[in-house]
């Protein structure tokens, strides 16, 4: 993967030449680059949120790099991604300066694809074409994410289909690394999956870049996310969150799910000055089921926000939302969160916890789970706490001999596992064990 | 007499319980003074000419007027389709507020006699009565002894220009006049309400009483209420709400301010049963300091539109809030219902249980808020809604909002959703009770946490209106 034409290009904004550039660059089909250009317009015509929109209203939108970017360079692997790429995969795609497209050989024989969402675009267009926008694009978006999405959809260079035909299982897991290097960078991924009736597939996407000393420039990554999954399939999916301090991170994901399939949406956030993720799954009927699962640990002025949406728009789903985090310094983390059972939503059982603990004093939370009903024969709750490290923990470790610092690093810990003992795939889950600890203070 | 409005079409879905609203009565009365419908400066300055009010007040009214233009309509909660130039906003049914029942104006009297008020107040089961037609209070009493010892008891107009120190000093300092649009409108046009003032360690041990009528077509009710409870003393008021049928849309925008001192326990009930064509859109808010209680007891069964959230700010150590809530809303029906718990100091604590239930198309909505202020350590805020729906036409939402911006506090919110267990009914059919039967002892279970909080009379009439309510929609 190279940089783009139009990489390192002034402090302006996009024009129809950089759409095009980058369309050239990838040598990317006709219609792909139209459907580029006509995101530009809508961008074009789109305003950026105002802040008083419901969930746009405790983000801090003040010196958000919105229109101070230019197109991000690709550079080397960056540190801080060692060790975040199991090596038992069935694939990898990694976007940097000397990036990697492989692909098991026993699953590309089975007609799995996992590629450049360009190149996919060329080689099987019917396919992509079908898919590509139909869950996550400016139409559907929520108010003040519209804008975001359609730049996203107009400049995105880190793309990635993955396809997994009827009834394929790919047992290990797939891995798309997406990077960034340099500052005030503007860097637009798109992800789209596609996984068949029967099938089976694990992605661990992984966003990092490393920080700059003394950047003063913020840069700005917009992330789409797309799944959707065939009836009896299953989709797991992670998303590992390792931006620097210079780096505000937006992400849209949309899914929808099929009859009995059963996915997983895990986030995981540990590093970015502001994480905003916008994640709508709209779940299947007769025991279809989705697990949105979200681990954090704020540190200094970080912002985190999960805005969630469980859609149940028909019979005998369920689904389940476990968001737990801890905040340190003046972290502040925003969960918004909405179940929405329409009336053809009978036999539903959907629930949400939101749990945050509080490590400092200056760290704050907002957790907002919302109900919307309208079907009786349903079985819903939800609860959200916020709270500091019990006392009666800490004084029962500490009585024990342990320090201080390591008692609460324990608890917190413990308090993360019941979410992060879910999350997809055994290797990513020591992964962010370790960061929980690193992020904490103790040692590597 | 309201058959003519029973063949309005609204009124003839399936299942509305129109028909069993048994406040559904109206005097075909003449008012003593109608203004115009529209509001204008000129409306406004009309009621407090009327009023015969300090030149403060006039002013306060119309920048009131001013705000409430300036504001855009909330675009969340329910949908509010009023035409503002389509209300009286001013309408007097009598000159003067009674105080001897024989001297309210017969066709008044009537009225109030439906409801069954002058016997409550002759039992001895309360310790004042107001009663408000209209835009203004008609009937004012209380008890002989609390008066002696200094408890005020008096419509607000009345308050103004009687205690207009005590009055000025408190008016409008918990809800200012630019606080939302329709506490700016209830700003600029307010008429009747109660006026309380509980001296020092004055424990007033019955409640004091108001009931609230709309009884003119079209016809916007905005009483103010301020309750003042000076350091360690006691108040329980308690407020009623009817309106006849009529076939246009009434609105009812009331303000309620509260203060409670050092130590004093206010409590507030409300049980709102207005007839399904009144848009219910009240902003109610206590303080609460030192060691204060402040208990929001608030019943929704009535209205077309309720969009209600009492609030208690709790600003010195110890204060507590609560807020104790039932809804229920049946066909056509939208109760946007909810509480708000600021805890602006340390070791404040907060409570809120709310309970709703949805009944044939009925949508119930929990929005609350609970904000706790860096600094405020040691609070304690539990938030407790449990929502019942009782079939698949019906809706119910939960908007909770946290928003904690300090470390060592205890802050839970939990919310459940359900219908009517098929297990619990089973069981009590299999005891030989119908399934109608079953399902009433059920609701009846679950409301009663609350329920017991009500004064008996009131808990009485809250039971039978819930069963009101199902009636319509099962059997």
């Amino acid at each position: 993967m190279s940089d783009t034409t139009v990489a390192g290009t002034e402090l302006t904004l996009p024009t129809a030449e950089w759409v095009e550039a980058v369309s050239a660059q990838y040598d990317e089909p006709v219609w792909l680059r139209d459907a580029r250009l006509a995101a530009l317009q809508q961008y074009n015509a789109l305003s950026w949120p105002s802040g008083q929109e419901e969930t746009w209203r405790r983000t801090p939108l003040e010196g958000l790099p919105l229109e101070s970017w230019r197109m991000a360079m690709v550079g080397g692997l960056p540190a801080v991604a060692a060790g975040l790429i199991g090596s038992e995969r069935a694939g990898l795609l990694s976007h940097h300066d000397k990036g990697a497209s492989e692909l098991a050989e026993k699953a590309a024989k089975r007609g799995v694809i996992f590629a450049p969402l360009s190149q996919a675009a060329r080689e099987h267009e019917a396919l992509v074409r079908t898919h590509l926008g139909s869950l996550v694009n400016p139409d559907l978006a929520a108010v003040g994410h519209a804008r975001l999405v359609a730049l996203s959809a107009a400049l995105w260079t880190q793309g990635l289909f993955c396809y997994v035909p009827k009834d394929v299982a790919i047992e290990q897991p797939l891995y798309h690394l997406m990077t960034k290097t340099g500052e005030a960078a503007g860097l637009f991924t798109h992800t789209l999956i596609v996984a068949e009736a029967g099938s089976q597939c694990t992605l661990v996407e992984v966003g990092a870049s490393d920080p700059i000393p003394g950047a003063d420039e913020a840069s700005l990554v917009q992330r789409t996310i797309e799944v959707v999954a065939g009836d009896g399939s299953r989709v797991d999916l992670m998303q590992v969150n390792r931006w620097g301090d210079d780096v505000v991170a937006f992400a849209s994901a949309g899914g929808k799910l099929g009859r009995g399939s059963q996915a997983t949406w895990g986030s995981a956030v540990f590093g970015g000055r502001l994480h905003k993720e916008q994640v709508s799954f709209e779940i299947g009927s007769d025991g279809s089921h989705f697990d949105l699962l979200g681990v954090f640990v704020g540190t200094g002025s970080q912002h985190i926000e999960h805005i969630t949406h469980q859609l149940h728009d028909t019979e005998g789903g369920s689904s389940e939302l476990i968001i737990k985090g801890a905040l340190d310094g003046d972290s502040r983390a925003v969960q918004y969160g909405t179940i929405h059972i329409t009336p053809a939503g009978q036999r539903t059982a959907a629930q949400q916890t939101m749990r945050n603990l509080l490590l400092s004093d200056g760290a704050s939370a907002d957790p907002i789970p919302i109900l919307e009903i309208e079907a009786d024969d349903v079985k819903c709750a939800h609860a959200a706490a916020v709270g500091p490290v019990d006392p009666e923990q800490r004084f029962y470790l500490e009585s024990r001999g342990i320090d201080p610092a390591s008692a609460e690093r324990l608890i917190v810990q413990g308090f993360l596992t019941a979410a992060v003992d879910r999350l997809p795939d055994a290797h990513t889950r020591e992964v962010i064990t370790d960061l929980v600890n690193r992020h904490l203070g103790g040692g590597a | 007499m309201v058959t003519e409005e029973r063949s309005h079409p609204d009124l003839q879905k399936p299942g509305v319980v129109k028909d069993d609203y048994q406040f559904g009565f109206h005097d075909d009365a003449e008012a003593l003074v109608k203004l115009p419908k529209g509001l204008s400066a000129e409306v406004v300055n009309t009621i407090s000419d009327l009023k015969n009010e300090p030149e403060w007040m006039r002013k306060l009214r119309l920048r009131a007027l001013e705000h409430f233009h300036a504001r855009p309509m909330p675009n969340w909660g329910g949908e509010i389709d009023i035409d503002f130039d389509d209300i009286h906003y001013f309408v007097r049914a009598t000159d003067r507020d009674e105080e001897s029942w024989d001297d309210v104006p017969e066709y008044i009297k009537d009225t109030y006699d439906k409801l069954g008020i002058p016997e409550a107040e002759k039992k001895g089961l309360l310790a004042g009565v107001g009663a408000q037609y209209d835009s203004e209070v008609v009937y004012h009493n209380i008890r002989e002894d609390l008066e002696e010892k200094g408890v005020l008891f008096l419509s607000t107009d009345q308050a103004l220009q009687e205690h207009e120190e005590i009055f000025k000093e408190h008016y409008s300092t918990i809800i200012p006049a630019n606080d939302n649009k329709f506490a700016a409108l209830n700003t600029a046009v307010w008429s009747g309400g109660s006026f309380i003032y509980v001296p020092k360690g004055v424990k007033v041990d019955v409640p004091l009483q108001a009931y609230f009528r709309i009884n003119t077509e079209n016809m916007g009710q905005f009483e103010r209420t301020l309750i003042i409870a000076d350091e360690g003393s006691e108040i329980h008021y308690v407020e009623g709400c009817t309106a006849p049928i009529y076939s246009s849309d009434s609105l009812h925008s009331a303000v309620v301010e509260i203060i409670c001192k050092k130590g004093a326990n206010v409590r507030y009930t409300t049980i709102q049963n207005w007839s399904n064509n009144v848009y219910n859109l009240v902003t109610k808010r206590a303080v609460a300091y030192e060691n204060a209680v402040m208990t929001w007891v608030d019943g929704n069964l009535g209205s077309k539109l309720t969009m209600k959230y009492p609030a208690v700010y709790l600003m010195e150590p110890g204060a507590h809030g609560e807020v104790l809530s039932i809804a229920s809303a049946s066909g056509g029906q939208h109760q946007d219902a909810g509480a708000k718990m600021v805890h602006a100091a340390p070791n404040t604590t907060s409570v809120i249980n709310s309970k709703s239930l949805a009944i044939d198309g009925g949508r119930t909505s929990y929005r609350g808020l609970v904000k706790i202020y860096e600094g405020a350590e040691g609070c304690k805020s539990n938030v407790r809604c449990d929502a019942l729906m009782l079939d698949d036409k019906s809706r119910s939402d939960t908007y909770p909002t946290m928003e904690i911006d300090e470390k060592h506090v205890d802050i839970t919110h939990e919310a459940t959703v359900s219908k009517v267990g098929e297990e619990q009914l089973f069981y009590l059919m299999s005891r030989g009770l119908t399934e109608d039967e079953s399902t009433k002892l059920i609701v009846n279970g679950f409301i009663e946490p609350i329920i017991k909080q009500l004064p008996m009379e009131y808990a009485v009439e809250m039971n039978r209106l819930v069963e009101l309510q199902m009636e319509g929609s099962i059997g």
